[in-house]
């Protein structure tokens, strides 16, 4: 039998193994966890969000300045959340450090200056602005670092800032007056120059060469001003423009060369202009000038100069040494210039009084009865601003007026014997200035201004006026002095329609207005008798018949037939006729005046021979066409037409007199008006101070 | 405001509400583990027992088997039987060694749950007293200290 190997089973029961437990119920537990944390984190943002707005809120509202209006701190209250807080702090820092800040600029701003306007001096700056921040310190705490922190630099920057500008101010100061004080020195070497004093000798000490110098008083004020403009230039070189250093040193030359060429140009005027003659084209002040130009232009010519004239211009100072002075290069062509502008002022002078001279030899020749000739007669008025026809129809109605009390020289020369200056002669003559006096409404002075120039002593001269002319103003004085029925301006302008006609024209014209009537019918309507009312009404109702129609122009006629040619008690009549008709009826004319006319002549007649009277009818009137037939002028003659006399002269009588007893009468009136005025308000006074009642303001005139 | 309060409020109590699950969650695994590790101690201990009995009856078998089939009484049957008692010896040792040492494993792993247990319970401590502050702090970030003048 064998030996069984030793065997051992192994054991049923062993080990199984840990089952590891779910962690599922923990998972969800995290998960839980995660959505309750997620949840409150959600809450805390949207609270935080909304307390950061709250801290923003309150920035914005938040005022920085106190009731004084200056920045002061208030703490964020404690009641606000710490979000709100910390969200409010930086804003509410930031706020309050833009308004400090803004306060600093502006209050260094502010105490740059015054209150009185002035600036502040570095000094009276820094204690108003160390105030500034003490006090913005003391309200402020909080930013007290930051205050001093800011302000320091800028206290800095404007302390400097007033200092560099005070330096500055005080250069420019200077500047100013060195410039000025220069000027005046300059101003004064040159009219140094140009007075004799200039050129007086005075003797300096001590030259560099040894011993006194002998020198003029010119040369020791040039050395002085050229020294100071050395000064000058050292210290404000800076502050002259470019060239400026140049054109100062020129000045200098042009002060001194200019007054002594001024000083010969006076010695000119001086000697010479005393000789001239107003009536010799030859000017020798002009000559000498000129060369003296000439010389400066080119020194050598001198030796070509006419030898009386270099020898005057050597003996005044001006020979050619002194115009080849090199000193003078630089300032040659200003002084040039200036001599050019001298030499053309002083021959306007001359050319001036010249005529001023000649125009007085003319008025006085003039105004002693003599006769001036056209070309005197238009210098004159040139002087008056008169120098075309046109300026006559300017004046004509205002200046030129010969119903008013003044007698302008146009008035004298126009009822003058000389002969008529062209722009008289072209008011009438030129067609283009008559249209423009018709157009401008004063054809009646117009008519006026020719009666004067045309009726000499009752006697018509037509002044060297043409035929035309004569028709043309001959038409307009017969209608104004006659039947006036329409303006006399629409008349001219009617009148001048027809006058363009051909003469077949105006007859058929006219023919064809009349119808079956004639000129005759016309006439009976005038009752014109004599030969000369019956020319008269024959040449104008033609025109009348254009201008008016053949209806009007009858009752026309029919109104005025006693009326144009009115009788007369004084009238002169060649045939002795006691009541004679004029168109000059002195009773027709003056009408309400009447009486004062007579009273007029009476005086006037008195002065010569008591007896004599208007009435007393040894005496008669000859009109005088000239003042129209508005207020007319006669002369006074003797009843065989012989004129009386008043100092040589005849006497003359109406018009201006009654004028003026016209003015006397309206003075009266109007003096009788203020007087009833006073008493007027005399009386209301009185009344006034009677009840107790205020006294008014009366204006008493 | 009001809403922003309430979810931070509700978030705090599900955040809670987690912590206390999450613990109870740790616990019962912690709790199941060391149940575990228990019973596998015993069966080992029942293993190992059951295998030197076998042992032990399996040698008894052998010795008789040898005595019976020789009968004799030589050297050469001690120097077998010794060699067979070392054998038996030695595997019983081995078989205890294996046994003890299965033994200390599941009483670590059974003080290993009971650890996790405690810390389970300790993370819930602290994860509460971290949630309460965490809603405390926000509250006190959010909500006015007064009223502003």
């Amino acid at each position: 039998m064998a030996i069984k190997k030793f065997q051992v089973q192994t054991p049923l029961v062993s080990p199984i193994g840990i089952v590891q437990p779910s962690m599922a119920g923990a998972r969800a537990a995290q998960s839980l966890q995660q959505t309750g944390y997620s949840l409150a984190e959600q809450g805390y943002k949207l609270a935080v969000a909304e307390q950061q707005e709250v801290g923003r809120e309150y920035a914005v509202q938040l005022q920085t300045r106190n009731e004084d209006g200056i920045v002061e701190y208030k703490p964020i209250p404690d009641a606000m959340s710490p979000v709100a807080k910390r969200t409010a702090k930086s804003l509410v820092d930031s706020k309050y450090q833009t308004a400090i800040k803004l306060d600093l600029l502006s209050k260094a701003k502010q105490a740059r200056v015054r209150d009185d306007g002035s600036p502040a001096t570095a000094d009276q700056f820094d204690v108003d602005m160390d105030g500034w921040v003490k006090k913005t310190t003391e309200l402020n705490p909080r930013y007290k670092a930051y205050i001093e922190e800011i302000s320091a630099p800028t206290i800095a920057e404007h302390l400097t800032d007033i200092r560099v500008k005070a330096y500055d101010t005080a250069m420019k100061k200077d500047f100013k007056n060195k410039a000025a004080e220069l000027d005046e020195a300059i101003a004064y070497m040159s009219a140094l120059a140009a007075s004799d004093a200039g050129s007086q000798e005075v003797v300096v000490g001590g030259s560099e060469i040894g011993g006194p110098a002998t020198t003029t008083n010119l040369d020791v004020v040039r050395g002085r001003i050229e020294a100071s403009i050395n000064e000058f230039i050292d210290l404000h070189g800076n502050r002259l423009e470019l060239g400026k250093q140049t054109e100062l040193r020129n000045a200098v030359k042009l002060a001194y060369h200019g007054g002594r060429v001024k000083n010969i140009a006076s010695k000119i005027a001086a000697d010479y202009m005393i000789s001239l003659n107003p009536y010799s084209d030859y000017n020798q002040e002009q000559d000498l000038l000129r060369s003296m130009l000439s010389v400066l232009e080119s020194p050598e010519t001198m030796q070509d100069l006419p030898a009386d004239t270099r020898q005057k211009l050597e003996q005044i100072g001006f020979t050619q040494s002194f115009a080849a002075n090199p000193d003078m290069a630089a300032v040659r062509s200003k002084l040039k210039t200036e001599l050019r502008t001298y030499a053309n002022d002083r021959e306007k002078i001359f050319n001036t009084n010249k005529t001023r001279f000649q125009n007085a030899v003319s008025l006085n020749h003039f105004q002693e009865g003599g006769v001036l000739s056209t070309a005197r007669s238009e210098q004159l008025l040139q002087e008056q601003g008169i120098r075309s026809g046109a300026d006559i129809i300017n004046k004509l109605g205002t200046e030129i007026n010969f119903f008013d009390n003044k007698t302008t020289l146009l008035e004298q020369l126009a009822m003058s014997n000389s002969p008529l200056p062209k722009p008289l002669r072209d008011v009438f003559e030129d067609d283009a200035l008559y249209d423009m006096a018709i157009a401008s409404g004063i054809a009646g002075q117009l008519l006026s201004l020719y009666e004067n120039m045309t009726f000499q002593n009752g006697v018509f001269t037509s002044r060297g006026l043409d035929d035309q002319t004569i028709v043309k103003m001959e038409a307009l004085r017969t209608y104004s002095g006659s039947l006036q029925s329409m303006d006399l301006n629409t008349f001219a302008t009617k009148r001048a329609e027809f006058m363009r006609m051909s003469s077949s024209e105006r007859d058929d014209i006219v023919t064809r207005m009349m119808g079956s009537d004639t000129i005759d019918t016309f006439l009976d309507k005038t009752g014109a008798k004599s030969g000369d009312e019956l020319k008269f009404f024959n040449d104008l109702i033609p025109l009348l018949i254009y201008t008016h129609g053949p209806s009007k122009t009858k009752d026309i006629l029919n109104q005025s037939k006693n009326k144009i040619f009115a009788k007369s008690k004084h009238i002169y009549s060649p045939t002795g006729d006691a009541d004679a008709t004029s168109r000059y009826s002195p009773e027709a004319r003056y009408g309400a005046y009447y009486p004062t006319f007579e009273l007029h002549v009476d005086a006037a007649l008195n002065a010569i021979d008591p007896s004599l009277t208007l009435k007393s009818g040894r005496v008669k009137l000859i009109p005088d066409p000239r003042g129209g037939t508005q207020m007319p002028y006669y002369y006074v003659v003797k009843t065989d037409g012989s004129p009386i006399m008043r100092n040589n002269r005849p006497l003359v009588v109406g018009g201006m007199a009654v004028s003026r007893a016209m003015e006397l009468a309206y003075q009266k009136s109007q003096n009788d008006h203020i007087t009833d005025l006073r008493a007027a308000a005399d009386r209301y006074q009185q009344s006034q101070q009677g009840t107790g009642g205020v006294t008014p303001n009366v204006m008493v005139p | 405001m009001a809403l922003d309060i309430a979810l931070i409020g509700a978030g705090f109590l599900l955040t809670q509400r987690g912590i206390q699950d999450e613990k109870a969650a740790l616990v019962g695994a912690a709790n199941s583990r060391e149940r575990q590790n228990y019973e596998e101690m015993k069966r080992s201990q029942l293993g190992a027992l059951q295998d030197h009995n076998a042992r032990v009856s399996a040698f008894n078998e052998y010795e008789q088997s040898l005595i019976l089939t020789t009968a004799r009484q030589d050297r050469s049957i001690k120097a077998i039987r010794k060699s067979a008692e070392d054998k038996a010896r030695m595997g019983m040792d081995a078989s205890r060694i294996r046994s003890l040492g299965q033994q200390a494993r599941f009483a670590m792993a059974a003080d290993q749950a009971r650890m996790d247990r405690d810390a389970a319970r300790r993370a819930a401590r602290n994860k509460t007293m971290q949630n309460f502050l965490n809603a405390g702090t926000k509250m006190y970030q959010i909500t006015p200290t007064g009223t502003i003048d």
